[in-house]
């Protein structure tokens, strides 16, 4: 048991101030949840000289001061603990979900249409089936509390943008790849975009600045642009499902 | 008390500290004084017990004013600096009397001076750090008008009888010679590395403290352009589809999805923030644990005051 999880761990220098420890190369949820294992253990742990650990979907980075610690006492450290893996620890017991309320297409997704040709598919058809599934958040990016989503149910990965655009607004639903994410600030960003939500979803008071984790789960419904106003300001919290 | 500096000129300024640590898995940039040698020894040579934050000065002309007769220290890229029109020598401390001019002219051989006061910047912080964060919009720049309360302000006696030193100052200025360590898909380039290494680069008119775009020579013939999303160095030199290079920098994003040639030394990582547009940059390519050796021998003298990372 042991040996086989080593031997699909690869631990990498990254310089002298990071370590990359990887899984797998491709997406699985086993990689998936050995990284966020690690990188919970390494952020609840305090331990003097590793200043973060960022899980995303098959690996965790380790970033470190060499002066207070070195690769060999982490490595060693990640090795001991995988050890212990236990893939019922890696997120919450019962995950959160959150329905977000989106005004797909026109101003407030100005690429719906593209994605739509991408996809051989009318742009009522997107939408349908973008809310089909309910998305696990695989991990949080930059610049503040993005949750990056699991592949939404398209058959053909969706092309970047050739010409990033230097100003997202906040609250646009992005698609790049096999992936989807939720801009929560204005911020650059070159991912096509199909709708918008007015809800908030980071408090930068809060810390964190995020109410959801890797493996809570987010559910888009679409909403007409009349009812945009009536959501405006909600912050996610508020749109929290309970779960029996 | 209602001791405060007063920000008489600015064009391109901002509060900076160590950086935003702690808070990376929730897609936060770290972000901070670009040159934290320059950084830590201003804080040093200022007598402060634990590091402060301190003003970052990039490119432009700066000056400012002190309601209290406070130490100060201006260290970083070469420049013109005077108190009350008379030249004061940068790395070394210094007294700004009340009232009297600081100005900061013509840096050169780089882009940041720092100026740390022996004392504290009243300055809010979030999420444990004052630094300026553009994207997320932390932080404060600063223009001409400003006041900057101050705190605990150090005792001046005490800074001229002991005036603190600082060892192994870096040379500022292009060439910048940069060392680098293998990085998580070095492998992808081993075929590249002898070009790479022996290439001549210019830093681009487009770059800045989030990532340091070169000009040169491209590299081809590799392959993935582009890998799954992972957590991503601040040094991670990026080869983007084109065969362009960046160099990311300390207000990058956590994760980045294309290769990774290499990852600048953190001994060099202040230098290569300095580097001014069209300046020349070389590469050597080093062991972990030579850069190790390197770091530790020029940073070991501010543990002390980062004894709070």
């Amino acid at each position: 048991m042991t040996k086989s999880i080593s031997k699909t761990m690869e631990l990498v220098d990254c310089g002298d101030s990071g370590i990359l420890v990887e899984f797998s190369k491709d997406f699985s949820k086993t990689a998936w949840q050995k990284a966020h294992y690690v990188a919970n253990l390494i952020n609840e742990s305090n331990v003097k000289g590793i200043l973060g650990a960022i899980p995303t979907y098959c690996s965790v980075y380790i970033h470190y001061n060499c002066i207070q610690i070195n690769n060999k006492q982490i490595k060693d450290f990640v090795k001991r603990s995988i050890q212990e893996f236990d893939s019922t620890r890696c997120f919450h017991k019962s995950p959160q979900r959150f329905r977000i309320p989106v005004v797909f297409g026109g101003e407030y997704g100005e690429d719906l249409e593209n994605v739509g040709l991408q996809l051989s598919m009318s742009a009522e058809q997107v939408i349908d089936l973008f809310c089909s599934k309910h998305y696990q958040i695989v991990c949080i990016g930059s610049p503040v509390g993005v949750p990056l989503l699991d592949a939404p149910p398209f058959n053909k990965k969706i092309k970047r943008l050739e010409t990033p655009r230097t100003k997202v607004p906040n609250g646009s639903i992005g698609l790049g790849g096999t992936q989807a994410n939720i801009y929560t600030l204005d911020s650059p960003g070159g991912w096509q975009l199909i709708g918008k939500t007015p809800v908030q979803l980071i408090n930068l008071e809060d810390s964190p600045p995020a109410p959801y984790k890797a493996g809570d789960y987010l559910e888009f419904f679409p909403i007409k642009e009349g009812e945009y106003e009536k959501y405006k300001g909600q912050s996610v919290d508020e749109l929290k499902v309970e779960t029996e | 008390m209602n001791e405060f500096l007063k920000i008489t000129n600015s064009k391109l300024a901002a509060i900076q500290d160590s950086g935003r640590y702690g808070f990376e898995h929730h897609g936060i940039s770290v972000n901070g004084a670009v040159d934290q040698f320059a950084y830590l020894a201003g804080n040093l040579l200022a007598g402060n017990e634990f590091s402060q934050p301190v003003i970052e000065v990039t490119a432009f002309d700066f000056s400012m004013k002190s309601s209290v007769d406070i130490p100060v220290c201006i260290t970083g890229a070469p420049a013109d600096v005077s108190i009350d029109d008379k030249p004061v020598k940068m790395w070394e401390n210094a007294i700004l009397p009340a009232d009297k001019v600081l100005s900061i002219k013509k840096i050169r051989q780089g882009l940041k001076v720092y100026i740390a006061v022996g004392g504290e910047l009243d300055v809010p912080s979030i999420y444990g750090s004052s630094s300026l964060d553009v994207v997320a919009n932390f932080g404060k720049k600063l223009f001409s008008g400003e006041i900057i309360r101050l705190k605990n302000i150090n005792s001046i006696d005490e800074f001229t009888k002991n005036p603190p030193s600082v060892k192994g100052i870096p040379q500022y200025g292009s060439p910048w010679n940069i060392r680098i360590c293998d990085g998580p898909e070095s492998e992808v380039f081993t075929e590249n590395f002898d070009y790479f290494y022996n290439s001549s680069y210019k830093v681009s008119t487009d770059s800045n403290h989030i990532g340091i775009r070169l000009k040169g020579p491209r590299l081809s013939g590799y392959s993935p352009t582009e890998v799954l999303s992972k957590g991503v160095s601040i040094g991670a030199v990026e080869v983007i589809p084109t065969g362009q290079l960046i160099i990311l920098h300390r207000g990058r994003s956590v994760t980045a999805g294309y290769p990774v040639i290499g990852v600048v030394a953190s001994v060099d990582l202040g230098l290569i923030g300095q580097a001014r547009p069209n300046d020349d940059v070389h590469f050597t390519r080093i062991s972990v644990d030579e850069a190790t050796e390197l770091y530790k021998n020029q940073f070991e003298q501010f543990s002390y005051l980062q004894n709070q990372l």
